[in-house]
């Protein structure tokens, strides 16, 4: 087994607001819950790929020892409580490297930076916050935009082939959200919602077909839940998550929550 | 800086707009100080294009250079810095080896609190961004840079609302027009001589490797990403160029959908909005390819306009 623990998450910063819609309050609780599984699960490690960090050239591989500073969302700069986001991330490097390693001689174009300042994304920084605490090390690979569905579950084959030579026990955190619809105005955060009736029907029969890992009809309905409902980077997750190897028949999915944050569809889904 | 009273009893006017490309490998080859990494060159008929807009801010001194950035991407509303003052270092998330940036800028917070009024008068969604801490994007940084390598002129920066892709085209450039309008009527109100910037490339496609990562300045790999797309590039700079702007926003959808151009982020609509759709010709000082995409530094000169034309 590579991973002994995947999870897809959401990352949107009203998940750390004070005072949340429900449905954030609820998913972050989540999130939190899947850590302590994480935590007493044994693992030491946590690979996070999110949707959040999009690259044009190939791949990225977070290889700066610790990342420490203070995060603005460019577009929630002023959300209550959440406009300053501090973060600390303790990065095995050399885990960046065997990835980079295998990436590269899989012929996947891979760069490993090591930079101060780099702008980690705000996904990867709300699912750490919630998820680890200071328990995990960590590993943050981007998202490139010109990756379709069959690359990334190729990409994921590659990675999880090389962490399966590694001891460290290593949770797959994607961060993703599933529909993409965003309100377009400014709304009272009390009347959140999933922005529509149809994305929200959807939201729940990707989610169940998940549950059920009936990944053929997944793989199916991806192309199509992507239009309808503007779903997060063409639900590249399900891809991730097929590279893998999830739906193998061994592992237990659970869905932890779901809700809507600020019109879109968010769910905590758990693999063990 | 004018005193506030001079402002007060001037209206104030748009000098001209630029065509401002922004990729970052043009701070790069250019290595000033603010900027980490150090290169050989590179891209200097784009570099040296930008002389010309030195040289012409030198000989304007306009009050403040107002930015539009597709790299400010905000889901809900059109942003506006308004913060007095901003410091930081911006590191390109997507080109982090080439650019990593000491940044220290003023912001004329009067005008951008008023584009940020008009703006929602236009019944336009609208938000300030005041917080200190924010990290300037490398595409705003970028297009100032080249434009006033000294910062010595205010600037306020406007994001790239997503609507250009959440909508279609239609409504999404109609929301650019008015933002455009709202910026000029903010300008004038406020008695500034404003510089407008659309800070995008032409056509996007560009290369999915970097050609050389040795030497990412290494210019016997660049080139136009195909003929189709530089063919594209020049249909739109020749109407640029001859000041035919209706015809050019007719066939801007097109030119998004075959080229995958930046201009569908608003930047060029909002300009040419503001500048209101000026039928003059844009002065050409060059075009370039940076990593296969099509860019070009062109100017709309207001003061050549006869009086009683667009603002």
């Amino acid at each position: 087994m590579s991973f002994q623990y995947v999870g897809l998450v959401p990352g949107l910063p009203h998940l750390l607001a004070p005072r949340a819609h429900p449905d954030s309050t609820a998913l972050a609780a989540a999130m939190g819950r899947m850590g302590d599984e994480m935590h007493a699960a044994g693992i030491r490690r946590v690979l996070y790929f999110s949707t959040q960090w999009i690259s044009v050239l190939g791949h990225m591989l977070q290889a700066r020892p610790r990342m420490k500073g203070m995060h603005v969302d460019e577009n929630w700069h002023d959300l209550p409580g959440v406009d300053n986001i501090a973060y600390d991330f303790v990065v095995d490097t050399s885990f960046a490297v065997n990835l980079g390693q295998a990436m590269t001689h899989a012929d996947f174009s891979t760069k490993l930076v090591d930079y101060e300042g780099f702008p980690i994304d705000t996904g990867t920084i709300v699912a750490d916050r919630l998820l680890n605490r200071g328990r995990f090390k960590t590993g943050m690979m981007s998202c490139c935009v010109y990756s379709d569905a069959n690359e990334t579950e190729r990409l994921f084959k590659v990675v999880s082939q090389a962490t399966k030579g590694d001891a460290i026990p290593t949770a797959l955190i994607i961060v993703s959200g599933l529909s993409g619809r965003y309100f377009t105005t400014e709304i009272d955060p009390r009347e959140d919602h999933i922005s529509s009736p149809s994305d929200d029907t959807w939201n729940r029969r990707i989610l169940d077909l998940l549950v059920r890992q009936q990944v053929t009809t997944l793989d199916d309905l991806q192309p199509e839940f992507t239009r309808q409902c503007k779903a997060d980077m063409g639900f590249k997750a399900l891809s991730a998550l097929k590279g893998a190897a999830v739906f193998t028949g061994d592992r237990t999915i659970r869905q932890l929550a779901y809700g809507a944050i600020y019109g879109t569809g968010a769910a905590v889904v758990a693999i063990s | 800086m004018p005193k506030p009273a001079e402002l007060e009893a001037r209206t104030g006017k748009i000098l001209g707009g630029w065509l401002a490309p922004h990729p970052p490998h043009l701070v790069y080859g250019e290595n000033p100080v603010q900027n980490e990494p150090r290169s050989r060159g590179g891209w200097e008929g784009l570099r040296w294009a930008y002389d010309h807009c030195r040289l012409r801010i030198k000989e304007q001194r306009p009050d403040v250079i107002i930015v539009h950035s597709p790299h400010w991407q905000t889901v809900v509303g059109h942003h506006v810095l308004a913060v007095k003052h901003l410091q930081g270092l911006s590191v390109d998330p997507i080109f982090p080896h080439l650019f990593r940036y000491r940044f220290n800028l003023e912001v004329d917070t009067e005008l951008a609190e008023a584009i940020y009024d008009e703006s929602r008068q236009c019944g336009l969604t609208a938000k300030r961004m005041t917080n200190p801490n924010f990290r300037v994007d490398y595409g705003t940084i970028v297009s100032l840079h080249m434009m006033n390598p000294a910062w010595d002129i205010p600037v306020v920066a406007i994001s790239a609302n997503n609507s250009p892709y959440f909508y279609d085209d239609d409504i999404a450039q109609d929301e650019m027009t008015r933002l455009g309008v709202a910026t000029r009527a903010a300008i004038e109100k406020t008695g500034r001589r404003a510089v407008l910037a659309a800070s995008n490339t032409l056509s996007h496609l560009h290369f999915s490797r970097e050609p050389n990562p040795e030497l990412p300045e290494d210019m016997t790999r660049e080139h136009v990403y195909s003929q189709a797309q530089y063919e594209w590039d020049m249909r739109v700079i020749t109407l640029m160029r001859s000041g035919k702007t209706k015809e050019l926003m007719a066939i801007l959808p097109e030119f998004m959908r075959e080229t995958f151009a930046e201009v569908k982020a608003g930047s060029l609509t909002w300009m040419l909005s503001a500048m209101g759709f000026p039928e003059i010709p844009a002065k050409f000082y060059g075009y370039g390819s940076v990593i296969g995409t099509g860019n070009a530094v062109m100017e709309w000169d207001l003061s050549q306009q006869a009086p009683g034309g667009a603002p």
